[in-house]
């Protein structure tokens, strides 16, 4: 079978760094081009705000525009916390879509040791109660709306290495409801008013390191509920942590090899069952 | 995406992944250790609870092992939520395991706790009881299992002829009780959830359902995932996380609800969109006496055109602040046919001076406009406590009510549970008894001044800190030696701390449970976990007194034949001594106790399912009727032909419990008036209190399980910006927060979760050491009376914080 198409894919070695280069080559000039554009105008404050899809008004309070020739007035504090972009996450839809990603590594050798997948899930606990409980927000928010979440989780992200999950289920519209921030409200009286969390004795269930293996080298079986974790490649493609990846990001259909658990996921369960 | 790969690229990536898998086994993975590595599950064992903590009623699975609770999921077969739950749910087992879970009975003496035994305080309690048994007085809550409501109730108004029984639910939905016995006849909605999957237009009525009831707003938000249109309006008094998700956010002036609802009356009157067909045939109109009461007086159709006559949508913009453009727009809506509409509401309707009449207006307009009784289209309140309907509201653990919807200021009603208690006539108290507020003002009044109410029995509530105006209601009570304030509770509280006796609880799967949710669903739990310590069932400790008092010699601890009022036999008909701690599991007391409050439900036609059905369910909504061919079957939508088995045949709709006895609803015309206490030059701001969605209640629960803890760690006021500004406040701020009732001091949120107006702040209600609850209004509803929360002058004040107040550790929790 020749295809040189499918060929032309999977030739990173030589391809590959063609395109690093011409990427590097092109967010570096564009953003020095913009930097430029910014200090000679006005800086990015005094833009107009694209607002997200997501939110029918807002109550930005209407920006003062520096007349050419002066120098812009700085947003006061009290007006910051009421101007979406300047909050967290508040430039998600400009600067994200222009991000470039490395391509995806679908043939990285990915050994990880018992440590390294260890001390991932030790990492994973660090925002979680117990396996299967909604991870927590590990990063600042808006915390009145949770339209910029998709912009990063939807489809996941790696940044040098560090890496953004994608959404392990489908779409579910109100994300807040589930997984909460690790923040809460400012206040000068924190020391006081945040008292330390060591003040419940539950223990959880835990991730599991690995999955049972029938033999040695018999795909192992999904060592967890796959209920909100639909979505494998959230946690085992080729955009995650290394300790969990995948050794085979290519292959599509996980089901086919690597079993759930019906006692796991609750299934058995009859209508009128318990 | 799909690859397409050539033979020779699929060979060397095969190799790689096998030399790679090979590699993997080498490294040691093999040599794991077992246990719960290598079998995930296998020592766990699951089974379904409803959730612990709001009225919404999502089942989980809970997973146990080696006695503890360990592992928590939503349940896929649920109907309510669907395997869906929100971060409250999903940590609810966490609420099991505080570390400082109360153990042991303690007595306060001289202003220090000692470690007592269960028996003497069982004795202690009975003994004052026998002393002044009117002077007693048991203050439950929407939190007691249904069981636990009944066997409270049995014992006063069965047992002591006393109706000094009422419950927290009173601060959280009498108003809209009050609104749906008014308007049908009959407490409790006639819709259920599905609405919120067939309606096409959604009206939150100062409701941050966002936040409060998260897994209802996901159901109808999640629709539009699916690429199904969903219109939300929210009519509300801040920016919320509903409003984000809303396409049309109408904030009004606190209080002027009452007028929005008047102007859409008055538009479908004056443009003739109302549903004459409906009304004709389904509704009369009716309207206050002079003085405020429940059932009101008829009012014909002409008085009520007049009426609303006034209402024109540049009054209502004028009242209330909402466009005259958006009062249409609203009206647009209700006048047409081809949309089905639900309107939701919570505490903002109910907690509020006006509360009833806002709850009468609100069906009204559902009702004028034939907005009603078909899937989408209902006007359904929600609850906050996992068993308000079950148990304040069914069980009537009301200072006026029996069991069953009955009242006790009725012969006939008293009669009927005399008969089914056993009891001889006349033994149930005909006088209503103190409603909450008026019941811990009494206590809180020293006897010589007329407060006759002496011991107080709280269970599975935290008055002091939910109660308003804390100062007068529930802290009055210290200094006053001959007072005795009894807490069951599982942790230390607000109320704890002034308990002169604390008794240690069990506390939902500790034990066996019952709720009934916001939807009419009865839903059953089995006991999965054994409770701390000595902690203990709340039945048990009502039986426990019952059967001291039987044994002390008070009449009322029997029955017509000088039975037990307690007593249940065992299947070979022996009588279990379920007072004692040791027998109160040698049979299912849950069960026994809820059959006999079965029956109680038929009269008004709210038959709950067998104890033996609820146990294969999660959850069944009254009335459940057993099916001629076998099997229960549970009713969706009530008073519609098509659905409510209770409906006469072939009548598409029936209010079978109409307050004109016609089978009619009523369509209520009620004023806007103003509210108690307003903003002025002294105090210029409205203070609003509520809720966030990482705590649940007085947050005892929530702020113990450090996730929810670390997300909200405290309580703030919310304000605007300018506000702020204009006294140089800056974020994160403490400021000091006062009303003619107190003052509390606060950390300002600017820009934080809600987002006031102008002239208007914020406080959630959870954190004990910021008590709001000291500065708040204690003004109730003249009907329904709740307390109006959501309202009352103050003013911030910034310099006022001495460096030595802000010293003061708060009280650690």
């Amino acid at each position: 079978m020749k295809n040189s198409d499918s060929n032309d894919l999977y030739r990173p070695h030589k391809k590959g760094t063609g395109i690093v280069v011409a990427v590097i080559f092109t967010v570096s000039a564009s953003g020095f081009f913009m930097g430029l554009q910014q200090t000679l105008s006005t800086i990015s404050l005094t833009r107009e705000v694209q607002e997200t899809p997501f939110v029918n008004e807002t109550q930005t309070p209407a920006l003062k525009t520096a007349e050419s020739g002066t120098v812009p007035q700085a947003v006061g504090y009290a007006e910051m916390v009421h101007a979406r972009h300047l909050k967290a996450n508040g430039f998600w839809q400009q600067s994200l879509e222009k991000f470039s990603e490395p391509p995806e590594e679908l043939l990285a050798v990915v050994l990880p040791s018992l440590g390294e997948k260890q001390e991932e899930m030790k990492q994973r606990l660090q925002i979680r109660a117990f396996d299967g409980a909604p991870p927590r927000i590990p990063h600042p928010m808006d915390q009145i709306t949770d339209a910029s979440c998709l912009s990063c989780h939807e489809k996941g992200m790696k940044m040098k290495d560090r890496y953004v999950p994608a959404m392990s289920h489908g779409t579910l519209a109100n994300c807040t409801q589930c997984h909460v921030p690790m923040e809460g409200p400012p206040s000068k009286e924190a020391g006081v008013l945040k008292q330390p969390l060591d003040i419940n004795d539950w223990e959880g269930i835990q991730s599991v390191v690995q999955g049972e293996r029938a033999f040695p080298d018999a795909p192992p079986q999904i060592p967890h509920a796959v209920r909100m974790r639909s979505n494998c490649l959230s946690c085992h493609g080729p955009r995650s942590e290394p300790a969990l990846r995948t050794t085979h990001p290519f292959r599509q259909n996980c089901l086919q090899c690597h079993l759930p658990s019906a006692e796991l996921d609750r299934r058995g369960l009859l209508p009128g069952g318990l | 995406m799909s690859y397409i790969l050539d033979r020779r690229e699929f060979v060397k990536m095969s190799a790689l992944a096998a030399a790679s898998a090979m590699a993997a086994s080498r490294a040691g993975i093999a040599s794991l250790p077992p246990a719960e590595a290598a079998h995930p599950g296998r020592a766990i064992t699951w089974d379904k609870a409803p959730c612990r903590f709001c009225g919404t009623g999502c089942h989980v699975q809970v997973g146990v092992r080696d006695g503890k609770v360990v592992a928590i999921q939503g349940d896929p077969l649920a109907d309510v939520n669907k395997g869906l739950l929100c971060a409250k749910g999903y940590h609810v087992g966490m609420a099991l395991y505080g570390r400082d879970r109360l153990q042991h009975p303690m007595l306060r003496r001289n202003g220090t706790l000692k470690q007592i035994s269960w028996q003497e305080a069982i004795d202690m309690i009975a003994h004052r009881v026998l002393e002044a048994p009117e002077r007693f007085a048991i203050y439950g809550s929407g939190q007691w299992t249904i069981p636990e409501g009944y066997a409270a109730q049995k014992l006063m108004k069965g047992g002591l002829s006393n109706n000094h029984i009422d419950p927290n639910a009173r601060l959280c939905m009498a108003s809209a009780v009050t609104g749906f016995l008014s308007v049908y006849g009959v407490d409790e909605p006639a819709g259920c959830y599905e609405d919120l999957d067939r309606c096409d237009v959604l009206i939150l009525w100062g409701n941050n359902m966002a936040e409060m009831h998260p897994v209802l707003f996901s159901r109808v938000v999640d629709r539009r995932s699916r690429g199904e249109q969903v219109t939300i309006i929210d009519l509300g008094t801040r920016r919320t996380r509903s409003t984000e998700q809303a396409q049309h956010f109408l904030e009004f002036k606190p209080h002027t609800d009452l007028a929005i609802a008047n102007g859409i009356a008055h538009l479908l009157i004056r443009r003739g969109t109302f549903d004459k067909n409906f009304v004709e045939n389904h509704c009369h109109f009716r309207q206050d006496t002079e003085e405020a009461s429940l059932m009101g007086r008829p009012m014909s159709f002409e008085q009520y055109i007049q009426a609303v006559e006034r209402y024109t949508p540049e009054y209502v913009e004028e009242v209330s602040g909402v466009k005259a453009s958006d009062i249409r727009m609203l009206a647009d809506f209700f006048g047409r046919k081809d949309v089905r509409i639900t309107s939701t509401w919570c505490m903002g309707m109910n907690q509020h001076s006006r509360g009833t009449n806002i709850n009468r207006l609100v069906h009204g307009i559902h009702l004028l406009s034939g907005h009603f009784g078909r899937p989408g289209d209902a006007p359904t309140s929600l609850t906050g406590q996992p068993s308000a309907c079950g148990t304040a509201r069914e069980v009537g653990t009301l200072a006026h009510a029996l069991p069953g919807g009955r009242l006790v200021a009725k012969e006939d009603h008293r009669a009927q549970c005399e008969e089914l208690w056993n009891l001889p006539a006349g033994r149930i108290n005909p006088k209503p008894g103190y409603h909450t507020v008026l019941m811990w003002e009494k206590f809180c009044t020293p006897t010589s001044e007329g407060g006759d109410i002496s011991t107080l029995l709280v269970q599975v509530t935290n008055p002091g800190q939910s109660l308003p105006n804390l100062h007068k209601l529930f802290r009055g009570k210290q200094g006053l030696e001959d007072k005795f304030l009894v807490v069951s509770d599982v942790y230390p509280t607000a109320s704890t701390a002034l308990a002169d006796l604390i008794l240690p609880a069990a506390m939902w799967v500790e034990k066996n449970g019952i709720f009934g949710n916001s939807e009419r669903r009865t839903q059953q739990w089995f006991k999965m976990v054994q409770p701390p310590g000595e902690a203990r069932d709340d039945t048990w400790m009502t039986i426990a007194i019952a059967r001291r008092l039987y044994e002390l010699g008070h009449p009322g601890m029997k029955d017509k034949n000088g039975g037990f009022l307690f007593s249940f036999p065992d299947d070979q008909g022996n009588e279990v001594p379920i007072w004692e701690w040791e027998h109160y599991y040698d049979m299912n007391v849950d069960r026994a106790l809820y059959e006999e409050y079965r029956p109680f439900t038929f009269l008004k036609h709210k038959n709950v399912a067998p104890y033996d059905v609820l146990a294969r369910h999660r959850g069944l909504r009254w009335p459940v009727v057993e099916l001629p061919e076998g099997g229960w079957r549970e009713t969706k939508f009530r008073f519609s032909g098509f659905d409510d088995p209770f409906v006469e045949n072939g009548r598409e709709f029936d209010f079978y419990h109409s307050v004109t006895g016609d089978g009619r609803a009523q369509i209520w015309f009620a004023p806007y008036e103003s509210p108690p206490e307003v903003p002025d030059s002294e105090y210029p701001f409205w203070l609003c209190t509520g809720r966030v969605l990482e705590h649940w209640h007085t947050g005892t629960m929530t702020m113990r399980v450090p996730p929810l803890r670390g997300s909200m760690p405290h309580s703030y006021v919310e304000m605007h910006p300018e506000d702020a500004a204009s006294q140089g406040i800056q974020n994160g701020e403490m400021i000091r927060l006062i009303t003619r009732r107190g003052s509390v001091d606060l950390p300002v949120w600017i820009g934080g979760r809600g987002h006031p107006p102008r002239g208007s702040l914020f406080v959630p209600f959870f954190d004990q050491r910021l008590l709001v609850n000291l500065v708040t209004l204690d003004a109730v509803d003249p009907i329904s009376k709740e307390p109006d929360y959501k309202k009352c002058a103050a003013r911030v004040d910034k310099t006022s914080i001495a460096t030595q107040a802000r010293k003061e550790t708060p009280t650690p929790l």
